[in-house]
C-alpha cells in the first residue's frame, strides 16, 4: 500500500539523518505522555429501557469513553472524531488511532452489546475488532468497569508511527520546550535538529532572557520541516502620555531591565494644561469652566516593579513616585509642599508590542508641608471624588487615577 | 523540500481589528470621564507662603470655624496689636467690596457677622480700607470708594451703619489714606471741580469726627482727566502730591507735583500704585505682589504676596519705628460642611525692613 511504502521510506530517511546528524535531540514514544485518539461511537436503543435501570443516553455513553481513554495515560489526548472522513481528519491532525463503537442497547432484555474497532490512522488498518455484550450499565458502573477490556486491549496496541527530524531555528541560547521532556537549547549557530513523530502536534514555547517568549503549534507532516522563531527582543524603551486624574495630559519616559519587571521612569507632570469639569451647580469657588491652567510643573522620577511577563496580554504593576512641584510663577519649589510621592498600581493591557493601554490608581503624599495649606490649596472639598488625611507636616490625598498610552520605541 | 510549520505563532500580543473597537471605546470614555479634581496647589498661597517664610511666624494667629458666608474674605485687623483679636472682615473683588465683622472672645468663641448689603468698587486694586488708628469700642473701617465719590465710614463690630462724605458732588479722581503720625492717618481726595483740579485732606482716626472738616485747595496745574478714580495722596516724607489713575487709553499714569503750584511730572511707573508707605515710598498691590517703588518712581523692588494682605502700617512707640502688618486667612475646607475652618495669621515687618521680602 502507499502510505506503507511511505512509512518506511520516512523512517529510512530518518535513521540515515539520526546517523548523520550533529545538533539533533532524539525524542522517545514516552516522553511524549502518550498517543492522540480519536473516538466514534454511535447508540442505538432498541424497545423502551425501564424506568431506574442502566443508562441508554448517547452523550453519556460517548463522554464514559473518552474519559475511560483518557484516564488510562494510554493517550495524551482524546478528541471525538467528526461524522464525516474521520480517517482524514485523524491523519490530517496528528492522530495516530482512531476507536469506534456501535453501541446497541435492548432496553427490554436490560442489557447492552458494544461492538468496537480500533484503526490505526497511518496504516489505514484495522488493528482491533471486538465486542462487549454485557448487561445494561448503571451511570458509575459504565464510568468506572464498563470500558475496561476495551482499555486493556487498547494498551497493547503501537500505533504506526513516522520519525523525522525538523530544524528549529531562532537566535542562539533560546529555550524551546514542547519537544522533550526538557527544554531545548537552540545553539549560537541559530539551528537545532529535534527528532519527532509524525504526524504529530506540538505545542511549543520559546524563551529568552531578553526576549518575548512566544509560544505556537508545530504540526509537521514531512521530514525537514523547519520551525522558525523569529526574534522578538524586548524593548526596553518606552515613551508614555496619561491624562492624570482623566485631567490634565503627562508625559513619561521608560526604561525597563531585568525582562521588563523592573522599571524606572523619568517625566513631567503638569497642571498648565487640563480639563476641568466640575459641578456646574456646585457652590464655593469652583464653576464650569471646562480648562484649567496653573502655573506648576512636575518633573518626577518613578521606580516600579510589574508582575507578569512582558508580551502578557494583561499585565499589574506597581512604582512608587517622587514628583518636584515647581511654582512657574515663583520659579521655585513651591513653597506650600515642595515634594509629592506616589504610590500607585497600575493595569496594562498590551494591544500590540508597541503600544499598550494603561490605567493607573493608588494615592498621593505630601511630605515636608503645612498639610492644612495643602487643603486649603485645593479650593474646596467639592473639587472632585477625593478623601484626605492631614498633618502639621503632611498631606494624602486618594484615590488619583491615570489613563494613557505607553509606545514601545 | 521545506514544509512550513502548520499552525500559527500563538501571537501572545496580536490581538487583530478588536484593539480598535476598545481604543474608540477608550477615548471617549476618558473625555466623559474628565473629573473636576482640582490639584492642591494655588498660586496665591504659593506666593504667600514664599513670603511667610521671610517673615517668621505670626505675631498672632487663631484658627475659627466661621459660616459658609465668612467664604472669600479675609482679615483686617485693628491697628493696635493689643486688639488683633478683632477687626474687619473684608471681601474685597475688583467690582465691589464688601465687610464683615469678626471678634475672638475666646477658645472657639468668637462674634461674625457678615451683612450682604456690598458697596461698588470703582477703584479696583486702589480701594482704600483702613481701620484706624487709636481703638474705641464703636470702632469703624474707613473705605475710600463708593463709587468714586468719597469716603465711607462703616462702624464695627455690630452697629452697621454706613456714612458717605464728599467734599463735591463730582467724582473724585483719586484718594487715599497715608500714615502720618503715629495716632492718625491722613485722607485724601483730589477732584475735578469745573476744570479746576482741587484737592482735601483730613486726618483721620479712632476718634474722628465724621464727616471731616476740609477745605479745598487748588492745582495751579493739572493733568488729564484719568478714566476711573485712582490714588491720590500727599507725601509724608518729601510733601509732593502724587496722582495715580487709569488713563482714557487704558494705561496708568502717575504724576507727581512738588507742590500745589508746580508742573506735574509723570513717572516712570505704568501700574496703579495702591498704597502710600510712612516713609514716602509708593506701593503697588496687585493682589498677587506688591511692588514698591521710591517716591520719585524707580522700582525698588517686588514683594510675592498673594493670599498674604499689605493691610496697613502702624507706629511701634517702644521702638520708634513704623511696623508693616500683613495678614493672611487661609480657607480650609471642611468635608460635609459649607462652614469651613479659617486660619488667621498677623505679621509684622519693620517698614525700613520690607526690602528682606523681596523675591
Amino acid at each position: 500500500m502507499g502510505s506503507t511504502r511511505f512509512a518506511a521510506l520516512g523512517a529510512a530517511l530518518a535513521w540515515v539523518i539520526a546517523a548523520s546528524a550533529g545538533a539533533q535531540t532524539a525524542l522517545s514514544p514516552q516522553a511524549r505522555g502518550g498517543y492522540r485518539v480519536m473516538t466514534a461511537l454511535t447508540v442505538q436503543v432498541e424497545g423502551a429501557v425501564a424506568a431506574g435501570g442502566g443508562v441508554s443516553d448517547g452523550t453519556l455513553w460517548a463522554a464514559s469513553l473518552d474519559t475511560a481513554i483518557r484516564r488510562s495515560g494510554y493517550a495524551r489526548e482524546v478528541q471525538r472524531a467528526p461524522a464525516q472522513d474521520s480517517l482524514k481528519h485523524a491523519a490530517l491532525e496528528g492522530f495516530q488511532l482512531i476507536v469506534e463503537g456501535r453501541v446497541r442497547i435492548d432496553g427490554p432484555a436490560d442489557r447492552v452489546t458494544v461492538d468496537y474497532t480500533v484503526v490505526d490512522v497511518l496504516s489505514g488498518q484495522r488493528v482491533l475488532s471486538d465486542t462487549i455484550a454485557a448487561p445494561l450499565p448503571y451511570e458509575y458502573d459504565l464510568g468506572e468497569t464498563f470500558w475496561i477490556p476495551l482499555i486493556y486491549q487498547l494498551e497493547k496496541i503501537v500505533p504506526t508511527e513516522r520519525h523525522t527530524y525538523v530544524r528549529i531555528r531562532g537566535e542562539g541560547g533560546t529555550r524551546v520546550s514542547g519537544f522533550g521532556p526538557k527544554p531545548l537549547v537552540i545553539p549560537n549557530s541559530g539551528e537545532l535538529r529535534v527528532e519527532v513523530f509524525v504526524p504529530g502536534t506540538y505545542p511549543w514555547k520559546a524563551e529568552k532572557w531578553g526576549s518575548f517568549s512566544q509560544s505556537g503549534v508545530f504540526a509537521p507532516l514531512e521530514n525537514d520541516a523547519i520551525l522558525r522563531i523569529p526574534p522578538a527582543p524586548l524593548r526596553p524603551w518606552a515613551v508614555e502620555t496619561g491624562l492624570y486624574m482623566m485631567q490634565f495630559p503627562d508625559l513619561w519616559l521608560q526604561r525597563s531591565f531585568l525582562q521588563d519587571h523592573v522599571f524606572i521612569r523619568l517625566g513631567l507632570q503638569q497642571y498648565l494644561f487640563g480639563f476641568f469639569l466640575p459641578d456646574p451647580w456646585a457652590n464655593g469657588t469652583t464653576k464650569y469652566q471646562g480648562i484649567i491652567s496653573l502655573p506648576m510643573v512636575e518633573p518626577g522620577l518613578a521606580l516600579g516593579y510589574q508582575f507578569g511577563a512582558p508580551e502578557a496580554f494583561l499585565n499589574s504593576y506597581v512604582y512608587g513616585a517622587a514628583l518636584l512641584r515647581y511654582d512657574l510663577d515663583l520659579r521655585l519649589p513651591d513653597p506650600v509642599a515642595p515634594l509629592e510621592t506616589q504610590g500607585m498600581f497600575g493595569l496594562s493591557w498590551r494591544a500590540s508590542p508597541r503600544i499598550s493601554l494603561f490605567a493607573e490608581i493608588g494615592a498621593a503624599y505630601y511630605p515636608l508641608c503645612k498639610g492644612y495649606l495643602v487643603l486649603a490649596s485645593k479650593g474646596g472639598t467639592d473639587s472632585g471624588p477625593f478623601a484626605f488625611l492631614y498633618g502639621d507636616q503632611w498631606f494624602l490625598e486618594f484615590p488619583r487615577w491615570r489613563l494613557g498610552v505607553r509606545f514601545y520605541l | 523540500m521545506k514544509v512550513p510549520p502548520r499552525g500559527t505563532t500563538k501571537g501572545a500580543l496580536a490581538l487583530g481589528s478588536l484593539k480598535w473597537f476598545f481604543l474608540g471605546l477608550t477615548i471617549p470614555l476618558i473625555l466623559s470621564l474628565s473629573s473636576c479634581w482640582h490639584p492642591p496647589f494655588n498660586a496665591d498661597l504659593s506666593a504667600s507662603e514664599f513670603t511667610v517664610s521671610k517673615l517668621g511666624s505670626p505675631v498672632w494667629a487663631v484658627t475659627v470655624k466661621l459660616y459658609s458666608e465668612a467664604s472669600g474674605g479675609y482679615y483686617l485687623p485693628y491697628r493696635d496689636p493689643l486688639q488683633y483679636f478683632s477687626g474687619a472682615w473684608v471681601w474685597k473683588s475688583p467690582t465691589q467690596i464688601r465687610f464683615g465683622c469678626l471678634q475672638i472672645t475666646g477658645p472657639n468663641m468668637y462674634t461674625f457677622n457678615s451683612p450682604s448689603l456690598g458697596f461698588p468698587n470703582e477703584m479696583g486694586n486702589a480701594v482704600q480700607i483702613r481701620t484706624p488708628m487709636g481703638y474705641n469700642s464703636g470702632n469703624y473701617v474707613f473705605f475710600g470708594s463708593s463709587g468714586g465719590t468719597g469716603i465711607g465710614q462703616y462702624a464695627l463690630p455690630s452697629s452697621v451703619i454706613t456714612t458717605y462724605w464728599s467734599p463735591s458732588t463730582l467724582p473724585a479722581v483719586g484718594m487715599g489714606m497715608v500714615p502720618y503720625t503715629g495716632t492718625y492717618d491722613l485722607f485724601y481726595m483730589a477732584y475735578f471741580d469745573y476744570g479746576q483740579l482741587n484737592y482735601v485732606s483730613s486726618p483721620i482716626d479712632s476718634t474722628s469726627p465724621f464727616p471731616p472738616s476740609t477745605t479745598p485747595v487748588p492745582f495751579l496745574h493739572s493733568v488729564p482727566v484719568p478714566a476711573a478714580p485712582g490714588f491720590f495722596a500727599q507725601s509724608p516724607a518729601n510733601g509732593g502730591f502724587y496722582l495715580s489713575a487709569k488713563e482714557a487709553n487704558g494705561a496708568f499714569a502717575t504724576y507727581f507735583w512738588s507742590y500745589t503750584g508746580a508742573e506735574p511730572i509723570r513717572l516712570p511707573v505704568n501700574v496703579q500704585i495702591t498704597e502710600m508707605l510712612s516713609d514716602g515710598r509708593l506701593l503697588a498691590d496687585s493682589s498677587s505682589s506688591v511692588t514698591v517703588y521710591s517716591p520719585m518712581g524707580e522700582y525698588l523692588f517686588t514683594i510675592n504676596t498673594g493670599a498674604l494682605h499689605f493691610v496697613h502700617e502702624r507706629y511701634d512707640l517702644v521702638n520708634a519705628c513704623w511696623i508693616s502688618v500683613f495678614t493672611r486667612t487661609v480657607e480650609i475646607p471642611q468635608q460635609n460642611t459649607d462652614n469651613n475652618q479659617y486660619r488667621i495669621e498677623i505679621y509684622e515687618i519693620k517698614t525700613r525692613d520690607l526690602q528682606n521680602l523681596a523675591r
